[in-house]
């Protein structure tokens, strides 16, 4: 009889438990309503990551919509200068810089600079942000040549030209960062103007690459003419 | 007990040989599939050299046709035919486990085969003299003949057994290398300069500089003044050379604007910015208006001497905005001259200036269009609607060529599409692409 009473008592607390977290999970799951434009994951990752490089969200981009990214848009509100509400709508998405994409999901993203970041990120993370540019500035340099092979893909995947394809680091996400230099070399930044080659004295075990005047040195990479 | 001991003994024993049966088929079904995915990377490696051989028997036939076709339709045909295998070739010779640097001539003389070729056939169809093509076409397939020897050398031996990756790296396919004597195992083949009107011509050994050409030369200390001056209210610390370019001859100086690190290019002569980039990739919010960052840009671009340009493109995107400038004269813009200015949008401030595109064509040029808007207009497509027309001297080729830009709309999608402002004809057509992290143009 004890033992009964006890279980349904045990059964209405863990009933009460569940309906008061219920809404809360599927607050966390993005299922709240208009929070970000049509509340999908990638814009709630667009959203965190922006937060992220701005120093207001220090915690992983997981493209989950709850209480930490709420505090950081509201917190970035207040300094902006927009209705702290936590709500990300067309003001608040100007402010960020961002443009969060469509409800369908049809972000049109370019495979050229997809590629060309996480070329960057697996040759030059680490390296100073000049330095990135420099290294997508050498591939579409190549790319420009008639030396090598006309497309991006074709330059980034010959044979034994990039340690990241070797050791297959170019399959490692890239960071902003890499994005924003392969972007800065797509629209004609070029730090080494017109180097075909670099590589890093340190490692570098190729004997000709040594012969090769060196004009530049960006971090640990030397930049060649050719 | 030692009935006990002995079974104790017999357990482990038992247990080490289960344990060893394990580790031996483990090992024999890694070392399978190791074997099979090697059988495949050297199919893939076969195809793709018994395809290059294809294409070069192709592209050595076909020229040495092309010498006996003349200027007639054929010879159009078989130009087309030489362009296409030439794209071959160079794409299979990229997929071959061969050091990207000892096929540096090799892809050098496919490319340029087919854009030459390419060149000859537009020169055929629009009834131009064709002579300084004809006059290489001999040099052409005997470079052709001598590459394709190598290829059967190779194929020949990897037919006879011999591992692919050992013959294709012990067979030379060119003298630029540089890779020691000890590699010489044949005569490197000896590709012909290839001078014509197209993207990858020998015309030049080294680049022109049109707008620095006349300038005198600065050394680095005057350069470094120029550098001060051209950044205006910035404080510039620590400057010091980190390289010199040479093409165009320049100062690459690096050092800390306002407390941050930046790389710049200041050429030798006439101490002319080429480019600045302050080392940040990452900036604040949004706090200043569009239009604000324009006029910005415009003022930095002023300061560091290059005037009188109007904005002509437009993106921002994470906090920085990228403003394209160039100069508009009687209502032509010279995209061949852009000076692209980047900003932060959350206060406004300068992150870098790139400018080679200006020192490389600017100059005076007196240019007019042959055809009107309207005749340009008529190459408008079907079902696309205009949004603006207006005269462009725009980069093509090794070259720069007058047109009318035709900004349109299809289907939700944005064009640039460029006509030629003498002939008429299409000669470019751009797409404006919109993602997530700003606007492109393919």
């Amino acid at each position: 009889m004890k033992n009964k009473r006890f279980t349904s008592v045990l059964l209405i607390l863990l009933a009460i438990v569940l309906t008061l977290t219920f809404p809360f999970v599927g607050m966390q799951r993005g299922e709240a309503k208009n929070i970000v434009k049509g509340d999908t994951v990638a814009n709630i990752k667009l959203v965190q990551q922006r937060l992220k490089n701005l120093g207001y969200y220090t915690y992983t981009v997981d493209g989950i919509w709850g209480s930490r990214t709420t505090k950081a848009v509201k917190k970035f509100q207040s300094d902006y200068g927009l209705t702290a509400d936590g709500i990300v709508g067309a003001k608040t998405e100007k402010a960020l810089g961002i443009t969060l994409g469509g409800t369908s999901g049809g972000n049109v993203s370019s495979n050229d600079l997809n590629l060309l970041a996480r070329a960057v990120y697996g040759e030059a993370r680490g390296e100073p942000y000049t330095g990135q540019v420099a290294i997508a500035a050498v591939i579409l340099n190549r790319v420009k040549s008639s030396k090598f092979p006309n497309t991006i893909s074709g330059v980034i995947y010959q044979s034994g030209a990039f340690t990241a394809v070797s050791d297959g680091q170019i399959n490692l996400s890239p960071n902003q960062s890499a994005f924003n230099a392969a972007r800065d070399a797509l629209n004609g930044w070029d730090p080494t103007n017109g180097c075909l080659y670099y590589y890093n004295p340190a490692t570098a075990t190729s004997k000709w690459i040594w012969s090769l005047k060196v004009e530049l040195k960006i971090g640990r990479h030397n930049f060649a003419r050719g | 007990m030692k009935q006990k001991s002995q079974s104790f003994i017999f357990a482990i024993g038992g247990g080490l040989l289960i344990l060893a049966a394990i580790l031996i088929a483990g090992f024999v079904i890694a070392a399978n599939k190791n074997a099979e995915t090697n059988q495949r990377l050297n199919g893939a490696y076969q195809r793709a050299m018994y395809e290059v051989k294809d294409n070069l028997n192709n592209i050595e036939i076909n020229l040495s046709k092309l010498i006996a076709a003349g200027d007639g339709k054929l010879g159009v045909e078989i130009a087309g035919d030489v362009a296409r295998q030439s794209q071959s070739a160079s794409d299979n010779l990229k997929n071959l486990p061969m050091d990207y640097h000892s096929v540096e001539s090799a892809n050098k003389f496919l490319n340029q085969v087919g854009d030459f070729c390419v060149s000859y056939s537009r020169a055929l169809v629009n009834g131009k003299n064709t002579d300084v093509y004809e006059e290489k076409l001999q040099s052409l397939y005997d470079a052709a003949h001598d590459l394709n020897e190598r290829f059967t050398e190779i194929s020949d031996s990897v037919g006879e057994g011999k591992n692919i990756i050992a013959e294709l790296n012990r067979i030379r396919l060119d003298s630029a290398s540089g890779l020691g004597e000890e590699t010489l195992i044949n005569n490197p083949v000896e590709y012909p300069e290839l001078i014509y009107d197209g993207p990858f011509s020998d015309t030049r050994g080294k680049k022109n500089f049109k707008l620095l050409d006349e300038l005198p030369e600065v050394d680095f200390s005057a350069a470094k003044q120029k550098l001060k001056e051209y950044l205006g209210d910035m404080r510039l610390t620590g400057l010091k050379q980190e390289g010199r370019s040479e093409e165009p001859e320049a100062f690459f100086i690096t050092g800390y604007a306002d407390g941050k690190k930046f790389f710049a290019s200041v050429s030798e002569k006439g101490g002319k910015l080429i480019s600045f980039n302050i080392d940040t990739s990452v900036t604040g919010g949004v706090r200043i208006t569009e239009q604000k960052a324009r006029d910005y840009a415009r003022e930095y671009a002023a300061r560091a001497d290059f005037r009188d340009l109007e904005e002509v493109w437009y993106n921002a995107s994470e906090g920085i905005a990228v403003v394209n400038l160039a100069p508009i004269r009687n209502g032509i813009v010279y995209y061949t001259d852009l000076v692209k200015v980047k900003l932060s949008l959350e206060d406004g401030a300068l992150i870098g200036i790139e400018a080679a595109g200006y020192c490389t064509n600017h100059c005076d040029r007196n240019l007019s269009p042959t055809i009107s808007e309207n005749t340009a207009l008529l190459r408008l497509p079907n079902n696309f609607s205009l949004i603006a027309i207006r005269p462009a001297l725009i980069p093509l080729n090794n070259a720069e060529l007058l047109t009318y830009e035709l900004a349109c709309e299809h289907n939700g999608m944005y064009y640039f599409i460029y006509v030629d402002a003498v002939s008429g004809e299409t000669v470019n057509i751009m797409r404006v692409i919109n993602d997530n992290r700003g606007q492109l143009v393919l």
